[in-house]
C-alpha cells in the first residue's frame, strides 16, 4: 500500500470526533426538515427520526469495523476489497459526492438569506467569499479544520435556548395519538430525513487522523445520539407549535418558529439566527472541502493545496448556474437520492464486502 | 501566500457589503399598523398604514397613508408613492380588519402575512366595528396609536379576559382542522378612546358574530390554559363579590361508552378582590365559590350550545377528538357536530380574601 501514514502531529484527540461528526450532521437541513416529515408521517414524524437514528448507530458500528479491518480510510477499504487501481477509481468518484454536498449547503443557505434577509444578495459574491474563507481554513491543515468544527458547534449552541420562546404557544397533545401512521409512512419520513442527518460517514474519511481510534468509538456514537436527540426534540416542539396543515406549508419550520421570539433589544430574531447559522454551516463546507481535496490527493497525484483551489473554483462556478428556487429544489431531490444511496445503501454493502474479503483472505 | 489570501478575503468582504440594499432606520418609514377596509368599488379594498414619527420632545406623531387596490402587495407599492421614504412592514405590530371585510373572509390575507418573511408572527390581528381608517386616525395616547392598541390587547391577554391571540395563534388555528379562528373585536368610542368590545368568532375564516365582552372570561376558560381574568358573582341576598382568577385549567374527557358525550372539567383558583357584604365568614366563602362554580358551569354550557347552534367550533372540539381517536374522520365529525352533548363541571377554589377579614 502507498504511503498514507499520517504523522502524529497532524492527528486529533479521540474526543474531537464528537465535534467533527455533529458539526457535519447539523447543517442546512435543520432549518427545514419539519415540513417534509409532516407531509410523510404527519404528527408521528419524530418517530421517523428515531428510526433513522438507530440505523445510523448500526452504520457507525459497521464503519468502525471496516476501518479497523482495512487499517485506514475508505480508500484503503476500497483497495482492500477491490484492489489498488479499481479502489482508487471508485474513491475518486467520492470527490464529486463532497462537491455536491458543498454546493447544496451553499445554494440552500444563500436562498435562505435571500428570502429572509437580503433579497438582492449576490449568489456569486457570497459563495466566492465563503469559499475563499473555507480554502484558507483547509490550508491550515486538518487540525484547523477540526478547530473550525469545534467553534462551529460551541459558539452557536445558545440558539437552542431560543426555542423556549415558543413554549407559550405549544400544545403537546397535538402529538397524540402516537403511531397513527403506518410503518411505510414512517420509513418514508426517515428516507427524507437522510439529507438532514447525513455527515456521520465522515468517520470513514478521517479515521487515519484519529489518535487511538478505538477510544473515539464512544465519542462517535455519542455524537450520533446527540444529533438524533436534538432533531427529535426540535421536531416535537415544531409539531406542538404548528398545526399539521400549517407545517406542511411552512418551508423553513425552524426559522418560522423564531418569528415568535421577543427580546427587548431586537425586534426580529430571525436575522440573528440566520446570521449565526453561517457558523454552523462553515464546518460543513470546510470539512467537505478538506475531505474532497484529500481524496483528490490520494487518488491522483494532485497536491492538496492545488486540489482545494480547484474544487473551490468548480463549486463557485456551478453555484452560479442556479437561480430559481425550483432549480435548487430539483437539485435537493437529486442529492437526497445520491446521499441516501451512498450513506445508507453503499456503506452497508461495502461492509459486507469487506467482511467477505476478510474471510477469503484468511483462508 | 497566506497574507495574500487574507487581503483577498478582506477585499471580497468589502465588496459584499455593497451588494445588498441598506435600510437605515432614519431613512425608512416603519409601518406600525395596517388596516383593511372594504373599498368603494367591488373587489377593491382600502388600506391604511399607520406610521409613527418620533418628535424631538419624545412625543410620537401619528401619520397615516390610505391607498386602494386589490392585491395586498400592490397596496404597499401605492403607499410608497405617498411617503417620503420607503414603507417597510418588518416592524408591524397590529393589523385591523373592518367587520364587513372580515365577513367576506380573511383567507386571502393570510397568504401575504405568511409568505412575507419580514413580518413577525407576534403581531395582533383584530376586527373593528367601524372603518379601520377611523380607528387608526385618532389620538389615543402619548405612545402613538399603533402601540396603544397593541399594548391594550397585550395586557388584556396577559391579565384580562382576552384569550391568547396573535398571528402565530391565528395561523395555527386557521390551518387546524376542527377548529375555527377568533379575533379580538375593537370599537372606537371617540377620538381619544377605543376599547375591546368583544371577540369576533369566525366560521371558515369568515366573521360570524361578536361574543360580548362579559362572556369573554368564560370563553377564555374553555380555550386557554393557565389563564387569568376577572368576574363578579352575585349571591342570593344580592351581595356581590369580585373575583380575580389567578389560574385556571380545563380538561376535556370523552365518555368511553358514548363518544358523542364530552365532559369539560374546569378548575379555577382565585382571590376575592371586592365584597359588598359585611364579613367573609368561611361559610360565605364557600357560598361564593359554589356560586362561582354554578355560574361558570351555566355560562360555559350556554357558550357551547351557542357554538353548536351556529355550527362553529372555536374551542377546537374537533381537534381534540382527533388527538383521542385514531384515524378520526372529520367529514363524519362535521355532520354529527350537532349531536355532541357536553357536561361542564367546575371546581372553584378561593385562595385568599385580601388584606381585611
Amino acid at each position: 500500500m502507498e504511503s498514507h501514514v499520517v504523522p502524529d502531529s497532524a492527528k486529533i484527540s479521540p474526543f474531537l470526533v464528537y465535534y467533527v461528526i455533529i458539526s457535519l450532521q447539523v447543517g442546512i437541513g435543520v432549518l427545514s426538515y419539519q415540513r417534509i416529515l409532516a407531509k410523510q408521517a404527519g404528527h408521528d414524524g419524530w418517530i421517523s427520526i428515531v428510526i433513522i437514528g438507530i440505523v445510523i448507530h448500526i452504520i457507525m458500528w459497521m464503519m468502525f469495523k471496516m476501518a479497523e479491518t482495512a487499517e485506514g480510510d475508505i480508500i484503503s477499504v476500497h483497495q482492500y476489497v477491490i484492489g489498488n487501481m479499481a479502489g482508487k477509481v471508485v474513491s475518486f468518484l467520492l470527490v464529486f459526492y463532497f462537491m455536491l454536498y458543498i454546493i447544496i449547503v451553499l445554494l440552500n443557505f444563500i436562498e435562505v438569506i435571500q428570502i429572509w434577509m437580503f433579497p438582492d444578495l449576490s449568489t456569486f459574491w457570497f459563495s466566492l467569499a465563503l469559499m475563499i474563507l473555507s480554502t484558507y481554513l483547509v490550508f491550515g491543515g486538518f487540525r484547523t479544520v477540526v478547530g473550525s468544527s469545534f467553534f462551529g458547534l460551541v459558539l452557536p449552541a445558545y440558539l437552542v435556548l431560543t426555542f423556549v420562546f415558543t413554549f407559550r404557544y405549544t400544545d403537546f397533545t397535538q402529538l397524540l395519538p402516537i403511531a397513527e401512521h403506518s410503518i411505510t409512512d414512517l420509513l418514508k419520513g426517515s428516507y427524507y430525513m437522510s439529507l438532514t442527518v447525513v455527515g456521520f460517514e465522515i468517520l470513514l474519511f478521517v479515521y487515519p487522523f484519529i489518535k487511538e481510534p478505538k477510544k473515539s468509538k464512544k465519542w462517535a456514537h455519542l455524537a450520533v445520539l446527540t444529533t438524533t436527540v436534538f432533531y427529535t426534540l426540535l421536531a416535537l416542539i415544531s409539531f406542538a407549535y404548528f398545526s399539521e396543515a400549517q407545517l406542511q406549508k411552512t418551508i423553513w419550520g425552524t426559522l418560522s418558529m423564531w418569528q415568535i421570539v421577543q427580546l427587548p433589544f431586537v425586534e426580529r430574531f430571525e436575522y440573528i439566527g440566520v446570521a449565526n447559522w453561517i457558523l454552523i454551516l462553515l464546518p460543513n463546507i470546510v470539512i467537505s472541502l478538506w475531505v474532497a481535496s484529500r481524496l483528490l490527493k490520494r487518488t491522483t497525484k494532485l497536491r492538496q493545496r492545488k486540489g482545494t483551489i480547484l474544487i473551490s473554483v468548480i463549486v463557485v462556478i456551478v453555484v452560479k448556474f442556479f437561480d430559481t428556487g425550483q432549480e435548487i429544489q430539483a437539485l435537493n431531490d437529486l442529492t437526497e437520492k445520491i446521499i441516501f444511496g451512498f450513506a445508507f445503501v453503499y456503506i452497508p454493502l461495502l461492509f459486507f464486502a469487506t467482511m467477505i474479503t476478510k474471510r477469503v483472505k484468511k483462508r | 501566500m497566506k497574507k495574500r489570501i487574507v487581503i483577498l478575503l478582506i477585499a471580497a468582504s468589502i465588496c459584499l457589503t455593497g451588494c445588498v440594499e441598506k435600510k437605515i432606520v432614519d431613512e425608512i418609514n416603519i409601518a406600525i399598523a395596517a388596516g383593511f377596509d372594504s373599498g368603494d368599488e367591488k373587489d377593491k379594498f382600502k388600506t391604511t398604514f399607520l406610521m409613527q414619527d418620533f418628535m424631538k420632545d419624545m412625543s410620537v406623531q401619528n401619520r397615516t397613508i390610505t391607498t386602494e387596490g386589490n392585491l395586498r402587495r400592490e397596496v404597499l407599492s401605492d403607499a410608497h408613492k405617498q411617503s417620503p421614504a420607503p414603507v417597510v412592514v418588518g416592524g408591524m405590530r397590529l393589523t385591523l380588519y373592518e367587520k364587513s371585510l372580515a365577513e367576506t373572509g380573511l383567507g386571502e390575507y393570510v397568504d401575504t402575512y405568511q409568505r412575507d418573511a419580514s413580518i413577525g408572527t407576534r403581531i395582533y390581528f383584530a376586527t373593528t366595528e367601524g372603518k379601520t381608517e377611523d380607528a387608526l386616525k385618532a389620538d389615543y395616547g402619548l405612545q402613538g396609536n399603533g402601540s396603544f392598541i397593541s399594548d391594550m390587547i397585550e395586557h388584556n391577554i396577559r391579565q384580562g379576559d382576552v384569550p391568547k391571540t396573535n398571528l402565530a395563534v391565528f395561523l395555527h388555528d386557521y390551518y387546524q382542522q376542527g377548529k375555527d379562528v377568533y379575533l379580538p373585536h375593537l370599537k372606537k368610542i371617540d377620538d381619544q378612546n377605543i376599547d375591546i368590545a368583544g371577540l369576533m368568532l369566525f366560521k371558515d375564516a369568515k366573521a360570524l358574530f361578536v361574543l360580548p365582552s362579559e362572556k369573554l372570561f368564560y370563553f377564555k376558560l374553555l380555550v386557554d390554559q393557565y389563564s387569568k381574568g376577572d368576574f363578579t358573582v352575585t349571591l342570593d341576598n344580592s351581595e356581590k363579590a369580585s373575583i380575580h382568577s389567578i389560574i385556571s385549567k380545563h380538561k376535556f374527557k370523552i365518555e368511553k361508552k358514548d363518544p358523542t358525550h364530552l365532559t369539560i372539567n374546569i378548575k379555577v383558583k382565585g382571590n376575592i378582590k371586592e365584597y359588598t357584604g359585611h364579613s367573609l365568614s368561611p361559610s360565605r366563602i364557600k357560598e361564593i365559590s359554589k356560586e362561582l362554580e354554578n355560574k361558570v358551569e351555566k355560562e360555559c354550557y350556554e357558550l357551547v350550545e351557542k357554538f353548536k347552534e351556529e355550527n362553529i367550533d372555536p374551542v377546537g372540539f374537533g381537534a381534540f377528538y382527533k388527538t383521542k381517536i385514531r384515524h378520526f374522520d372529520f367529514e363524519k365529525w362535521k355532520e354529527s357536530y350537532g349531536d355532541l352533548t357536553v357536561d361542564v363541571n367546575c371546581d372553584a377554589a378561593i385562595l385568599e380574601t385580601g388584606a381585611i377579614y
